[in-house]
C-alpha cells in the first residue's frame, strides 16, 4: 500500500464547517449585543449566574452530589459518543467486516444493557433523590 | 499383580509405617490398651508380604545377571543439579533373607510384647515405636542406594534412642539412651564420609549397582580402602564392635522385647548387612577386610572375657551379642580377593546372623520373662533354680543356650562351624596375611569355647541350685502367659531346627549364591570350586571347645559351687579386669569425656562473651541502617510521588549515561 | 485486517468466557446487592461464580487454539493470546479469589458485601485478562480492570480515617504509575509502529539488541517503574506500609498478592521473558538476543539494582516496625525484592535448560508467596476483634496458649517466609539463588554477589519474622486473645498452611513445578547451544 498523496481539496468540507461554525458563533454573540435587553443587577453581574462565587476561599466544600450527577452524565454522555461511529460504520461497505458484525453487535448490545444496569445501579443507590 | 513383588514391595515399610502413624495419634486418646494389633497386624502384613518376597525371588532366574532381583523406582526423591536420588526399593536374594527375619522375629516379639508391657502406661508409646522400627529396618534393607539406606540407618538409630529410653523418667535409661545415640552417631560420621566419598569419586551416582559396577574399575586402591574403612566405621558403631561397643551393654536398660528385637536379633545386624551388601567393594580391598577381620576378633574374644563374670543375666546376653556380631564380621573380614572365598564368606556370614536371630532372641525374650516373674530383678545373684517355677522358659531358654554355645546338631553350631572354617581357609599357607587369619581363627575357637561357658554359666546360675526368689517378686513368681510362651516355643523350635534344615542341605548358601552373590558379585571373588563342603576336621575341633566349656561351667556352678568364688579370689586381677568390662568406660571418660567438657566450657565462655556480643553488633547493623533511612517514609503522598519521579529520573540518568 | 484476522479475532470471545462468568456474576451481584444485602449471601454467590468460572476455565482450556498459519497470524494480530501461562495465571487468580471471599466471609459490613464481592470477581477477572493480554491496550484496560475496583475495595469494609487515607493514597499513586506505564506503551507504539506485544517484541529481537535507540531504554524504564509499582518494587513501593497498615486486613492480603502476580506477569511479557511461539527466532547476520532483553541489553543489570535496592530497603526497615501490617507491608517489599532476583536472572539462564530457569522459580515464588503471605494476613484477621484488635507484635504474646493451632499455623507462614526447610518459602528462595548461582560467562561474578545479597537479606529477615514466633510462644498476653468463631477464616488459614508445607515436599513440590516449567513452555525459548 502507497501512501495517499496529499489532496487538499478532501479537506474543503472541512474548512467550510470551520467557517460556518465562526460565523454562526460571531452572528449570535453581535446579535445578543444588539439584539437582547439588558438589566444590571447584582445578580447578573456574577460570572456563573447559577453557579458559586468564584471570588473567596476555593476550598469550600462541595456536595458530594454534584458529582454523582456529572459523572452520570458523563456516562451517558460517552455511550453516544460511541455509539455513534458503530451506528455509521457496522452495516456500511468497507466498515465492519462481515465475520466481526455479530460480535460487534453484540458487544454493542452489551455495553447499553451495561449502562442500564449502572442507571439502575445508580437508581436503587439513591443517586437520583436530591435530599 | 501379586506374582510381581515390585508392586507391592514399598507396602512392607508401608505397612508398618501407618500401624506407627495410627497408633501414635489415635494412641493416647483412643486405642490405649488395643494398640497392639495395629503393630501386630502391620507386623504379619509385612512378614507375610516378606515370605511372598522370597519366594518370588526364589523363582526369578538367578543365572542372568540382571533377572535375579527385582528393582521399582517409585519417584525421585529429590534431584540437584545432575544429581538424581530416586527412592527406589530392590529385593534380591540378600534382602529377602533380611526381610523374613526381621519381620518374622519382628512379629514373634510383637506378640511377646502384649504380655510383657501389658499395664505399662507408656503402652501405645512402645507399639508405635517398634512399629515405626520395623518400617525403618525393612527400609533399611530394601534400599536401592546409599541415601535412601543412610535414611532409614537414622531411622533405626532414632528407634533405638527411643526404645532404650522408653521409660524416661529413669535416669540410667534416659543417660543409656544418650550414650547410644551419641555413640552410634560417632560412627555414622565415618559412614557419611564414605557415603560422600563414592558419592564423588564413582560418577556421582549412589546407586548400589552403578557403584559397584564403577568399583570393578576403580583404580586407586588406597582410596578404595579408606572408602572402605569408612564404610565399616559405621557398622562398627550400629553393630557395636570395639571400640564402640560400650553403648550396647548399657542399651539393656530398654525394655526386653526391645533389647530382643533391636540390640540383638535385627538393629545391631545392620552393619553386618551393610559390609556384606557392600562386598563388592571390601572385596576388592583385602587391607580393609582385614582390619575387619582383626576387629571382629578382638571384639569377639574382649566381649566374651568380659561375659565370663558379669552378674545381670542382659548384660551377658548383651556381651554376646557383641561377641557373636564379631564373628559375623569376622567371616566377611576373611572372605578376600586372595582367596577368592568371598561366596562362602559372606553366605557363612549371612547364616550366622539368621540363626543368632533366632536364638538370641529367644534368650533375651527367655530373660525377659525370668525379669517378669521376678519382679523386675535380673541380677543372676538375686534368685536361682528357676527350672521348676518356669519351666517352658526354662526349656527354650535351653535350647537358645545350647544354640548359642554351638552344641552339635543346634542351629549356632552350623553357623559358627562355617565361620570358623572360612576363617582357617583363609589362614592357609601362601596367601595374603595368612599368618594373621590363623591367629584369628584359633581366637575364634578359643571365643567358642568362652561362649559355651559363659552361656551356661547364665543358665545354671539362673535355672539350677537352690530356688531363691527375690521378695520383689513377693509370692506369686509364676510362668509368664501364653501371649508371651507361644513365641518363646516358636523361637525354639527355630533355634534348634533352622540349622539342621539349613546347614547340611546347603539350601541356605545356594539360595544366597543363586540370587545375590553369582550375579552381582566381581568374578574374581568367587571361587571356580563351587564346593560348599563342611570341614569336619574344624567342626569336630569346635565342638570339642564347646562342650568343654559347657563341661566346666557345669563343674564350677552346679557340681563345685564354691570353685567359683575360689578361682574369682585367686586371680582377683583378671577377675576384676573382667567385671569391669576392661575400663573401656572409665577410659573413654577420662580420654574422651573429660577433655570434651573442658572443651565445651572454654567454648561457652568464647561464645558468651565474644562471638555474641560480636553477633549483637552486627544484629544492631539493619536496625541502625533501617533507623537511618526511615524518615523517607512520612506519610506524604505528594513526597512518594516525588521519589518515584526521581526514582525513574535516577534510572534514566544510569541508564542513558553510562 | 484480513480475513483470516477478523475471524481469529471474532473467535477471541469464546476464550474469555471464564472472565466472561466473572463478569455477568459481579454485575449481578452489583445490581443484586441493592435490593438486598447480607454478607453471607453474596459471599456464597461469589463463591459458586468463582468455581462457576474455574470450571469453564477447564473447559475452555480445552478449545483448540489456532495452529499452523493461523496460529501465527493469531500471535500478530490478536489482542489476547491464550497459552499454557495464560490459563496457569487464571487459575491462580481465581484459586486466590476463592481464597480471599473465605478470607473476608466475616469481614465485611453486611451493608458493603455484595459491593465488595462484586469487587473483588472483576479484580479476579483482571487478573485473568492481564495473564492472556498480547497487546498494550488490553494488557493497560486489563490492568486498570485491576486497579479501578482496588480503590473502591480498599474503602469499602472499613470507612474510618485511616481506611480514607489509604484508599486515596493508592488512587493518587496508581494513577501516577498508570500513566508512567502508558508514556512506556507509547514509546513502545512509537518505536514499533503496532500495539501487538507479539509484533512489537518480534521486531525489537530481530533487531539484534545492544544498538537499540534510547527511546527503547526510556519506554524501559517507564515500564518497568509503572509496573514495578505494582509489584512494590523501589522505589515504587512508598505507598505499600501506609495503604498496608490503614487499609482493611482483606484489602492488604490482596494488594500483596494480585497486584503483584498481574504486574509480573505483565513484565514477562512485555519484556519478553515468555514470548509466542515464533517471536524470537534468531536471524542471520543479527546476534542472537537473549529473551527479556529486547529492548536494551540493560535489562538484566537493571533488574539487578531494581532487585538489590528492593529486599534490602523492605527488609531493613521491616526491622523496625511493631505494626504487624506494616511489617508484612515491607515483607512484601523484601519478597518482590527476591522475585526480582529471579527475573534478573532469567536471561542468563534461558540457555540453559537446568532446572531452575528463572521465570520458573519467579512463578513457582509468586505461588509460594501468595500462600504464605495470605495465610499470614489471615491470621491477622481471624485474631482481630472489634474489642481486641491484632495491630502489633505485642499483641500477638500468649497466642501459643489460647490458639495454639493458630499459633502453629503462623509460625509455619512465618518459617517459610524466612524460608525454613519443609516450607513452600525454602524451595522458592532456594529455586532463585540456586538459579543465580548457576549464571556462567562474565556476569556470573555479578550473580554471585546478588546471590549473596539476597541471603544476607533472608538473614536480616529471619530477625523481624522470629520476633513473631517469639513473642507469641515466649511472652504471655495482658489480655487473652478472644478470637471468634469463624469457620471460612480457619478454612484459610488450613488451606494456606496446607498448601505452604504441602507445595515444598513431593508430590505437591513436583506437581508445582511441572505445572510450572509446563506453563512457560520450554519449547518457546528457543536454545542457541543446542541449536549449533
Amino acid at each position: 500500500m502507497t501512501e495517499p498523496t496529499f489532496d487538499l481539496s478532501l479537506y474543503y468540507p472541512i474548512f467550510l464547517y470551520l467557517l460556518i461554525l465562526l460565523g454562526f458563533a460571531t452572528t449570535v454573540m453581535i446579535l445578543i449585543h444588539v439584539v437582547g435587553p439588558r438589566k444590571k443587577t447584582p445578580v447578573k453581574q456574577m460570572p456563573y449566574e447559577s453557579g458559586m462565587d468564584p471570588v473567596g476561599d476555593a476550598r469550600q466544600r462541595f456536595d458530594v452530589k454534584f458529582y454523582l450527577i456529572a459523572i452520570m452524565f458523563l456516562v451517558f454522555d460517552v455511550e453516544l459518543l460511541f455509539l455513534y461511529p458503530w451506528a455509521v460504520a457496522a452495516y456500511q461497505e468497507g466498515g465492519v467486516p462481515e465475520v466481526l458484525r455479530r460480535p460487534v453487535f453484540w458487544g454493542v448490545l452489551v455495553f447499553i444493557v451495561m449502562l442500564l444496569v449502572a442507571y439502575i445501579y445508580d437508581w436503587r443507590k439513591g443517586v437520583f433523590k436530591w435530599r | 499383580m501379586f506374582s510381581d513383588p515390585r508392586y507391592y514391595l514399598w507396602l512392607i515399610p508401608a505397612l508398618p509405617l501407618l500401624a506407627a502413624a495410627v497408633i501414635g495419634v489415635l494412641g493416647k486418646a483412643i486405642l490405649r490398651d488395643r494398640s497392639h494389633w495395629l503393630c501386630i497386624g502391620g507386623a504379619i502384613g509385612a512378614c507375610i508380604l516378606s515370605f511372598m518376597t522370597l519366594s518370588a525371588v526364589s523363582g526369578l532366574e538367578g543365572d542372568r545377571i540382571d533377572g535375579h532381583r527385582c528393582i521399582r523406582i517409585y519417584y525421585t526423591w529429590f534431584h540437584a543439579g545432575n544429581v538424581d536420588i530416586p527412592f527406589s526399593l530392590q529385593a534380591d536374594g540378600l534382602t529377602a533373607v533380611m526381610l523374613v527375619t526381621v519381620t518374622f522375629i519382628g512379629s514373634l516379639i510383637a506378640i511377646y510384647s502384649v504380655g510383657y508391657m501389658h499395664g505399662d502406661p507408656g503402652f501405645p508409646r512402645f507399639f508405635a515405636a517398634v512399629s515405626l522400627f520395623l518400617a525403618s529396618m525393612t527400609l533399611l534393607v530394601l534400599a536401592n542406594n546409599f541415601i535412601v539406606l543412610f535414611a532409614a540407618w537414622e531411622g533405626v538409630g532414632l528407634c533405638s534412642y527411643l526404645l532404650v529410653g522408653f521409660w524416661y523418667a529413669k535416669p540410667s535409661a534416659a543417660d543409656a539412651a544418650r550414650k547410644a545415640f551419641l555413640v552410634t552417631r560417632l560412627g555414622d560420621v565415618g559412614l557419611f564420609l564414605g557415603i560422600l566419598l563414592i558419592w564423588v569419586n564413582f560418577g556421582y551416582s549412589l546407586e548400589y549397582d552403578v557403584v559397584f559396577e564403577r568399583a570393578r574399575s576403580f583404580d586407586n586402591h588406597g582410596l578404595l580402602v579408606v572408602i572402605c574403612l569408612l564404610l565399616f566405621s559405621g557398622a562398627v558403631g550400629k553393630s557395636a564392635q570395639f571400640p564402640l561397643h560400650v553403648w550396647l551393654p548399657d542399651a539393656m536398660e530398654g525394655p526386653s522385647p526391645v533389647s530382643a528385637l533391636i540390640h540383638a536379633a535385627t538393629m545391631v545386624t545392620a552393619g553386618v548387612y551393610l559390609v556384606a551388601r557392600c562386598t563388592p567393594l571390601f572385596g576388592q580391598a583385602p587391607e580393609a577386610q582385614l582390619v575387619v577381620a582383626c576387629i571382629a576378633a578382638g571384639t569377639a574374644l574382649l566381649a566374651a572375657l568380659i561375659a565370663l563374670t558379669q552378674s545381670d543375666l542382659k548384660r551377658v546376653l548383651a556381651y554376646s551379642t557383641i561377641s557373636q556380631l564379631g564373628y559375623m564380621f569376622l567371616a566377611l573380614g576373611s572372605g578376600t580377593m586372595d582367596h577368592r572365598l568371598a561366596a562362602v564368606a559372606v553366605t557363612a556370614a549371612i547364616f550366622h546372623l539368621f540363626t543368632h536371630a533366632f536364638f538370641k532372641a529367644l534368650l533375651f525374650l527367655g530373660a525377659g520373662s525370668v525379669m517378669h516373674a521376678m519382679g523386675g530383678i535380673i541380677d543372676m545373684r538375686r534368685f536361682s533354680g528357676l527350672r521348676r517355677l518356669l519351666p517352658v522358659t526354662h526349656w527354650t531358654f535351653l535350647c537358645g543356650a545350647g544354640a548359642l554355645a554351638g552344641i552339635p546338631l543346634l542351629s549356632g553350631f552350623w553357623s559358627k562351624d562355617e565361620i570358623l572354617a572360612v576363617t582357617k581357609q583363609a589362614g592357609q599357607p601362601g596367601s595374603f596375611a595368612s599368618g594373621i587369619y590363623l591367629l584369628l581363627f584359633f581366637i575364634g575357637v578359643a571365643t567358642a569355647g568362652l561362649t559355651g561357658f559363659y552361656t551356661f554359666r547364665a543358665y545354671f546360675l539362673t535355672f539350677w541350685g537352690e530356688e531363691k526368689v527375690p521378695h520383689e517378686a513377693g509370692h506369686h513368681a509364676h510362668e509368664s502367659p501364653p501371649v508371651m510362651t507361644l513365641p518363646l516355643c516358636v523361637l525354639a523350635v527355630g533355634a534348634v531346627g533352622a540349622g539342621l534344615v539349613f546347614g547340611p542341605t546347603g539350601w541356605f548358601g545356594g539360595f544366597l549364591e543363586e540370587h545375590w552373590v553369582n550375579p552381582e558379585f566381581p568374578r574374581r571373588l568367587l571361587s571356580d570350586r563351587a564346593e560348599h563342603a563342611h570341614d569336619y576336621l574344624v567342626m569336630l575341633f569346635s565342638s570339642i571347645v564347646a562342650l568343654t566349656g559347657v563341661g566346666a561351667a557345669y563343674w564350677m556352678y552346679v557340681r563345685q559351687p564354691a570353685l567359683a568364688d575360689s578361682l574369682a579370689r585367686a586371680w582377683t586381677g583378671l577377675y576384676e579386669l573382667s567385671r569391669n568390662k576392661f575400663y573401656l568406660d572409665d577410659f573413654f571418660y577420662s580420654m574422651i569425656v573429660k577433655p570434651l567438657t573442658v572443651l565445651a566450657l572454654l567454648a561457652r565462655v568464647v561464645d558468651q562473651y565474644i562471638v555474641d556480643g560480636l553477633v549483637d553488633l552486627v544484629g544492631q547493623v539493619p536496625a541502625f541502617i533501617g533507623y537511618a533511612v526511615r524518615p523517607v517514609q512520612n506519610g506524604l503522598v505528594q513526597f512518594y510521588a516525588l521519589l518515584m519521579a526521581l526514582g525513574v529520573g535516577g534510572f534514566f540518568l544510569a541508564i542513558l549515561l553510562r | 485486517m484480513n480475513d483470516l484476522q477478523n475471524a481469529l479475532l471474532a473467535g477471541q470471545f469464546r476464550y474469555i468466557l471464564p472472565e466472561i462468568v466473572l463478569a455477568v456474576a459481579a454485575t449481578g451481584i452489583f445490581i443484586g446487592g441493592t435490593f438486598r444485602s447480607g454478607r453471607y449471601l453474596w459471599s456464597w454467590a461469589a463463591l459458586g461464580s468463582l468455581v462457576a468460572s474455574l470450571f469453564v476455565l477447564t473447559i475452555t482450556a480445552g478449545f483448540v487454539l489456532p495452529s499452523g498459519e493461523a496460529g501465527r497470524t493469531a500471535t500478530f494480530s490478536t489482542p489476547l493470546l491464550f497459552d499454557s501461562l495464560a490459563n496457569f495465571v487464571r487459575v491462580l487468580a481465581i484459586v486466590a479469589g476463592i481464597l480471599l471471599v473465605l478470607f473476608s466471609w466475616n469481614e465485611v459490613p453486611d451493608r458493603h458485601a455484595a459491593d465488595y464481592l462484586a469487587c473483588l470477581l472483576v479484580i479476579i477477572g483482571g487478573v485473568g485478562l492481564t495473564a492472556c493480554a498480547n497487546d498494550l491496550v488490553s494488557l493497560y484496560l486489563a490492568l486498570e480492570l485491576i486497579s479501578i475496583p482496588t480503590y473502591i475495595l480498599l474503602y469499602l469494609p472499613r470507612h474510618d480515617d485511616a481506611a480514607q487515607e489509604a484508599a486515596l493514597k493508592y488512587f493518587l499513586l496508581s494513577i501516577f504509575s498508570s500513566a508512567l506505564l502508558l508514556f512506556g506503551f507509547s514509546y513502545l507504539y512509537g518505536l514499533t509502529g503496532t500495539t501487538n506485544i507479539a509484533a512489537i517484541l518480534h521486531t525489537l529481537y530481530g533487531q539484534g539488541g545492544g544498538d537499540m535507540p534510547a527511546v527503547a531504554q526510556i519506554a524501559l524504564i517507564t515500564v518497568v517503574a509503572g509496573l514495578g509499582f505494582r509489584i512494590t518494587a523501589a522505589p515504587f513501593h512508598f505507598y505499600a506500609p501506609d495503604v498496608y497498615q490503614g487499609a482493611p486486613t482483606v484489602g492488604a492480603a490482596l494488594l500483596a498478592s494480585l497486584p503483584k502476580l498481574a504486574g509480573f506477569i505483565a513484565l514477562l511479557r512485555v519484556l519478553g521473558f515468555v514470548t509466542p511461539d515464533g517471536v524470537l527466532v534468531p536471524v542471520a547476520g543479527r546476534p542472537h538476543v537473549l529473551p527479556g532483553m529486547a529492548l536494551s541489553d540493560q535489562v538484566p543489570i537493571l533488574f539487578w539494582f531494581l532487585a538489590a535496592f528492593t529486599m534490602s530497603l523492605g527488609n531493613l526497615l521491616a526491622v523496625l516496625q511493631d505494626n504487624l501490617k506494616r511489617l508484612l507491608a515491607y515483607s512484601s517489599v523484601a519478597h518482590a525484592g527476591y522475585m526480582l532476583v529471579a527475573l534478573a536472572a532469567a536471561p542468563y539462564l534461558s540457555e540453559r535448560s537446568s532446572g531452575s530457569d528463572g521465570v520458573h522459580a519467579l512463578l513457582y515464588y509468586l505461588v509460594a508467596y501468595g500462600v504464605m503471605t495470605i495465610g499470614a494476613f489471615a491470621v491477622i484477621a481471624f485474631l482481630s476483634t472489634p474489642e481486641r484488635p491484632v495491630d502489633n507484635v505485642e499483641d500477638l504474646a500468649g497466642l501459643s496458649g489460647s490458639h495454639p493451632y493458630v499459633a502453629l499455623m503462623l509460625a509455619v507462614f512465618m518459617f517459610s517466609l524466612i524460608g525454613m526447610p519443609l516450607t513452600a518459602g525454602f524451595t522458592g528462595k532456594f529455586l532463585i539463588f540456586f538459579g543465580a548461582m548457576n549464571v556462567v560467562g562474565e556476569q556470573a561474578d555479578l550473580y554471585r554477589w546478588l546471590a549473596v545479597i539476597g541471603m544476607l537479606n533472608a538473614a536480616v529477615g529471619g530477625w523481624y519474622y522470629l520476633r513473631i514466633i517469639a513473642v507469641m510462644y515466649l511472652r504471655t498476653a495482658l489480655r487473652p486473645i478472644q478470637g471468634r468463631r469463624n469457620v471460612p477464616g480457619l478454612v484459610t488459614l488450613i488451606v494456606c498452611a496446607v498448601l505452604t508445607i504441602g507445595l515444598s515436599i513431593p508430590p505437591g513440590a513436583n506437581v508445582l513445578l511441572d505445572a510450572v516449567k509446563n506453563a512457560t513452555g520450554i519449547k518457546s525459548t528457543p536454545s542457541p547451544i543446542a541449536q549449533r
